[in-house]
Formats: structure tokens, sequence, C-alpha cells
């Protein structure tokens, strides 16, 4: 159904320059999709005078707007009539009322604008993606398809335990929604009140997420993309809950898996606990002997980091470089553990180093 | 005429043109926090870009004296708008729900109220400042003011760009001036570690951002960290000093002094605010009646309460250690609520009126932008008490015998 209007949207759009499309009969309104600008046909010299001298007379609206005034516009008066130029270009899939008050009444016209490609979002992928996470994990990612709508993600995810009830407020609310740029990944940040170890919150109510417990995160089927088309279907996340990770993490604990000289076979090390995936790209670089980073292509699904060469891999020593700002899950870096004792947060952290050694057959 | 629009004779359509495709700043990407000097320079929070803008807005100020308040010998506020995101959605020619309103601001010297708005949900949406002038809203021209910025968020490398786009950014939540020196506290979408930047103003060539990571001490026996959501500096007893408030709401002290280029600072913890809660905006105030210097937080999901700097300058640290009994919610310096909830963003117009956007008492899908009378930020028309009872006799503080008020 959806496609069949787009089909139709489309072959609307290829015929047409000008979209005449205005409802009411008494004046009518061109929409020119490349100027982005309204020309208004059916006022006669007079009015058009009228208009001129007192242009509040003229609105321009979103239908339905209970507003008194008028969106902000530039009114010009050209051989095929009046122009109406947005300050702010209208928008796609809006429908506009444009209303003239004259002394005998007052005409309108409907601006119905096109939309542009609708795409029903789905939500791709959630991190960390482990059947099992920590109970003190500090964020969640979704990761959608389409970018979506500011300012409903707290109100459109439920976290239900395994007998179906919904835990309290496991999220943290700040004014502000934590999205990437694209607006395609959103994070959402566990209240740190409640995941720390004896603070009010966590001893009052608890972790929100309890070792040996199995959860779902539910993403309602309302939640909007920035095009204002909604999931259509509630998406359910299940995962199980392990103990708090507490420590510091330990990169002499990874393993790593060397390819041979000359191959292009992927080098891939395995972490003591589940990494902050997107952590891990950032802050694991591979360096040759020089110092200068090997070029290739690394992935991480936070249980551990892989890197494919772009050249065969020669014989010699790399160094893998961990910066200190990794974090695990827990938030917990290589310099000291997220609820650390007291007096001993305060050292400055140097980056760590992995020696890999590539060896010919 | 809250709105302007001009006919534009046929001879004159080249011109308009011109300045009309030059409407609008390009390189505010998007707009979030929002501060002023004590003069006329106007910051942005752009985190879309990682970047504070600052914008020098004298000559697009207008002074605000001749607007009445409201009357605060009555407890009165002024309603300045009701429905304000409809209103702005009017303008902007886009539904009600597309409009987000996300900080307000006040130029003290001309008391002129400014918004930081989005034009729309998705990642395109348009930043616009609004400027409320006389109680009437207009879209600031921000090609007019000269501009610099400074970069806060993750910059971009050629390496990280070759090595793949990063997709981490800094949420600006809040931004400070304070003595040629501008403080900006962020979330950031991946990391964890709660970063200060404390940046000269007017800004230099160079990038200069100072990272300040603060450490501080919460309840019985650990340290942790955790973003710093709203902040202010004020003199405690001649020491500048910062009074920032946690995501999970511990109130915390930092002189100005120890905030260092790279320091690792652990702050003194004076108080809490509870928990389930965070904190929205810290705003300073006098509280003209009795002279005292305070501070006023408004909250998401508790009232909002003050706090007098004498009592913040002389609190004592928080105990922490081994036995010390775990706080479970309000404690610490001492806290006097404010009846006032529903409040979304704040700022003091002069000594006498705050402004807030809230939803409305009576009904909360009505956004308000509303005067408070100050040291109270209460409106007696917001309550239901027996000063306002038409048909009780009493009239203890004169409010029924005066004259109801005119506004202009």
């Amino acid at each position: 159904m959806r496609l069949w209007r787009n089909l139709v949207r489309r072959a609307l759009l290829a015929a047409l320059f000008f979209i005449p499309n205005s409802v009411a009969a008494d004046i009518a309104a061109a929409y020119n999709r490349i100027t982005g600008n309204l020309t208004v046909s059916g006022l006669d010299r007079d009015e058009l005078d009228l208009i001129g001298a007192q242009p509040d007379r003229l609105r321009l609206q979103v239908v339905d707007s209970e507003a008194k005034g008028s969106m902000l516009l530039t009114l010009s008066r050209r051989a095929e009539g009046l122009t109406i130029k947005p300050r702010f270009a209208l928008r796609p899939g809006t429908k506009y009322l444009l209303r003239v008050d004259l002394p005998d009444g007052s005409m309108r016209a409907q601006v119905n604008l096109p939309g542009s490609d609708e795409n029903i979002p789905r939500l791709e992928r959630f991190y960390p993606s482990q059947a099992i996470i920590p109970a003190n994990t500090l964020r969640m990612y979704l990761q959608f398809s389409e970018p979506m709508a500011r300012g409903h993600l707290l109100n459109s995810v439920t976290l239900l335990s395994r007998d179906g009830i919904e835990v309290e407020k496991p999220f943290l609310s700040l004014e502000t929604e934590l999205w990437d740029a694209s607006q395609t990944r959103a994070t959402l940040l566990f209240d740190p009140g409640r995941l720390k170890e004896a603070v009010g919150p966590n001893v009052k109510a608890g972790t929100p997420l309890r070792a040996g417990e199995s959860y779902r995160l539910v993403v309602s089927e309302q939640m909007q993309s920035a095009e204002g088309v909604p999931l259509g279907e509630n998406v359910e996340m299940s995962f199980r809950v392990g103990p708090d990770e507490h420590g510091k993490i330990a990169p002499a604990a990874w393993q790593v898996m060397t390819p041979q000289a000359g191959s292009s076979a992927v080098l891939s090390v395995a972490f003591d606990r589940i990494i902050h995936r997107f952590a891990a790209l950032r802050h694991l670089s591979l360096h040759d002997e020089n110092g200068a980073r090997v070029k290739g292509q690394a992935d991480s699904d936070g249980g551990g980091w892989t890197f494919s060469p772009f050249m065969p891999w020669p014989e010699g020593t790399f160094v893998l470089r961990i910066a200190p700002a990794l974090e695990d899950v827990s938030g917990n870096t290589i310099g000291h553990p997220f609820d650390a004792p007291e007096g001993t947060i305060g050292s400055a952290d140097k980056a760590t180093t992995i020696r890999v050694e590539i060896k010919p057959q | 005429m809250p709105h302007s629009k001009s006919l534009i004779p046929t001879t004159a359509l080249a011109l308009a043109t011109a300045l009309s495709s030059a409407a609008h700043a390009t390189d505010l990407k998007s707009a979030g926090a929002l501060a002023f000097d004590d003069a006329n320079t106007l910051f942005v929070g752009d985190a879309k870009a990682g970047v504070v803008h600052a914008f020098d807005m004298t000559g697009s100020v207008t002074d605000q004296s001749a607007y009445q308040l409201g009357r605060a010998q009555t407890f009165e506020g002024r309603t300045i708008f009701n429905n304000l995101d409809a209103e702005i959605a009017a303008m902007l020619g886009v539904p009600t729900e597309d409009v987000m309103i996300n900080d307000l601001v006040v130029h003290k010297p001309s008391k002129q109220i400014f918004l930081s708005v989005h034009r729309g949900r998705g990642p395109d949406a348009e930043a616009v400042i609004i400027a409320v002038n006389n109680g009437a809203l207009e879209v600031v021209d921000l090609t007019e003011p000269s501009q610099s910025s400074i970069s806060v968020g993750p910059v971009p490398t050629a390496e990280t760009l070759e090595f793949g786009q990063p997709l981490n950014q800094l949420a600006i939540t809040d931004i400070d001036y304070y003595k040629g020196e501008i403080f900006v506290a962020g979330v950031s979408n991946e990391e964890f570690s709660s970063k200060l930047r404390r940046i000269p103003f007017p800004f230099t060539d160079q990038v200069s951002t100072s990272s300040i990571e603060i450490w501080h001490a919460v309840h019985a026996q650990y340290e942790t960290r955790a973003p710093i959501i709203t902040q202010t500096i004020a003199e405690l007893g001649g020491e500048p000093t910062l009074i920032a408030i946690y995501a999970c709401t511990p109130i915390v002290r930092i002189p100005l002094a120890d905030l260092k280029d790279g320091a690792e600072v652990r702050g003194t913890m004076i108080g809490e605010m509870g928990f389930g809660n965070t904190p929205l905006d810290i705003v300073p105030y006098v509280n003209a009646w009795d002279g005292t210097s305070n501070v006023v937080v408004t909250n998401t999901n508790r009232s909002a309460a003050s706090l007098n700097l004498e009592a913040v300058s002389a609190a004592a640290p928080m105990p922490h250690g081994e036995g010390v009994k775990n706080v479970f919610s309000v404690a610490g310096v001492q806290q006097f609520p404010l009846p006032m909830s529903g409040v979304m963003h704040l700022d003091t117009l002069d000594e006498t009126y705050a402004v807030v956007i809230r939803r409305a008492p009576e009904d909360p899908r009505n956004i308000q932008l509303h005067t408070l009378p100050m040291p109270f930020f209460f409106d007696r028309a917001d309550h239901i008490v027996e000063m306002n009872w038409t048909t009780d006799p009493r009239d203890p503080f004169g409010y029924k015998s005066a004259p109801p008020i005119e506004y202009n």
C-alpha cells in the first residue's frame, strides 16, 4: 500500500514542475519545488494592493494550527501572481493552509506537499549483543535502519523482567537524548546511581539488572522515524544477566591469534570480558615497529577485536595499542574500575601495548 | 505585530532575493545549551557540530524594561505565552510536535529572553534562536552578529577519518560564563568519564580546551565517576567556586583554582538531592528580601530547591569512608524546597522576577512562558489558597483590594 503510494507520488513529481493542488476554489496556490516558493493566483489588482498595504491579511499555516500568526515569509508581486517565499522551507509530507482575509470574506487554498520517500524503520541490532551481560552494564545501544525522531526514546523503551514485570526507571532521564549524528543509533544510559555500589538508589531500588535473571527490552511499535513513520510492531530483545564486572580491564589476559606472514588472514584478539564495542573500535589500533598505523579493516563484537589488513602481513613485530579511555560495558578501564575504593583514583593513565609477532610459516 | 512580513514591489525583487537567501547562519548545526557573558555575547552549545559558538549580539538585543513582568507585591507572575511550542511552530511552519525547545537564557542588561529551538526531530532539524521582544516572538538573524567558535566535542582527525567516521558525540548539558572563561559540561554517548572544559573567552586561535576529570566521593566507601549535568560559579568566602550537580544528584563544590588542564580533581560532596531524579538547571539569585545569595535548582522528578550560598560555603563534606551508612534521599547542605514543578527551563530576569518554560499547573499540555516573582518563585494564581477565594472576606495581605493588573 505504502509502496503504491510512493510510486504514485514519484510519478506526480516526475510529471509536474508546478503542482497545482489547492482544495478551496476561490484562490489557487502552486508550490514550486525548485525555488520552494508558492505562487498564488486568483487575486485581483485591488486585492493585491490591499495585501501589499496590510500583509498581515495573508497567513500561511500548517493545517489544523490553532496559532494566530502566520509562518515567516516574504511576499512579492509578479506577472503570474503573488509569490510567497517562506523563510523556512515548507516540509515534505505536510499540509499547509493559505488564508487571505479580505473585507468581503476570507479566501483559502490548501497546499499538500508530497512526502519524501518513507521507509518503514527497523530496529536492526542492539549492543551489547552477547547473550549474557554483566548486571552492572552501563549502556545499551539501539541501531535503527532509518534516522529516528528525537524526543520519544525513553517513552518508547520498556525493560521487562522474566515474569513480565516492568523494571522501574532503569535508564537515566537526561534533557538531551544521546544519538549519533545520523540519529540511527541511540544510547540508553542505565541510571548511574542505580549501578554504583552502595549509593542510595542502588541500595534502595537495587541494580536495574539482577544476576541470574532474564530480561526483555521492548521498543514500542509507536517509536517514529524522523519522517514520522512508526516501527509498526513492538520489537523485543532478550538477554540474560550474569554477575557484576568490577575489575580493571586486563589486557594481559587477552588471547591474540596471529596470522602467518605473507597471508592476509585476520588478526584476532579475544577479550577477557565484554568490552564496549564502539570504544574498542576507537581505542584499539595496530602499529608497525616504526609506530605507523597499519591500514586495514577493524571490527569488534565486544567479545573480541579483529583486524583484516589491506596488504598481506609482512614478517615482523607489531604493536597493538590500547588507549587508556577504553572501557568495558560496565565502565571499567585499564587504569581503574568503575567503582574504585577510596583513594585509588587519580593516577595518570598511559596507553597499554601488546606485542604481536608475525612469523613466517 | 508579532511576525514581520513585507510586500516588496516588483522592482525590488532582485534585492529581496539576495537578502533572503542569506537568512540563516549555516554553521549552526544544532542549538542546545545557552549562556550570556556579562555583556552581549551569546554562547550556543552545538552538540552536532561539537562546538560552542559565540555571537556578539550588540545591536541585536532590544531593551525590554517597558514590558511588565507581573506584580510581585501581590505574588502575581505574567504568562507571556500560552502554548509557546504551538506559537513557535506557527512561525516556523511545522506541526507543534516538530518543535523542540532546548534552552532558555536571559540577556540581563536588556531583560530580553532568548530560546534555542529545533525545527524538526530528525538529523536534519534546523537550529533556530528565537528572541522574545515585548511579548512577541522573533527569529534571530544570526548572520548579523560577528561569530567565533571553539571545538568541545570529539574532533575527527585525519587518522580517525581514514579509519572510519566516529559515532561518538558530546551532548552539551550546560555552559556557564565566569570572568573571561566559559565552563562546558556534557555527556558522551560512548564514554562515561566526567570531563569539564574550561575555555578562555574571547576564544584563542588554538584549540586550547582544558579537559578536566572530576572525581567525587560518594556515599559509603566508594568514589566514582558520573557526568555533571548542571553547574554554576559563585564566590564562596571570596573564592570562585564551581557548584556542580551530577546525574545521580550529588551536590559538589570545587574551587576553580583546582581546575587545571589535565588535572584529576576531587570535588567535595556537600549534599544529595535524592535519587530517581535528574537536575535541570542551577541558577544563582539574590533574595531581595534579606540580601542573601542563593542558587535555585530545578529537577525532573522532584520539586525545585534553593540552597543558600553561605550554607554551601560552610557545609562540611559529607562523610564517606568505611562504616558510613548510605544516604537514601535528600541530605547534606540544607535545601529549601520551592513550590515549582513542571519547570523545563529557568533563568532570572532581574532581581524581582524569574522566567520559566513550564507545563501549566492546570493543563500540562499547555507549555507556558511565564514569569515568577522571587524570592519564592511563587505565583499565587497557581495555587489554591484562601487569599484567592472571592467568597472569603478576609484579605490579610490586601491582595483582593489591589486593582486588577492591566498589562501593556
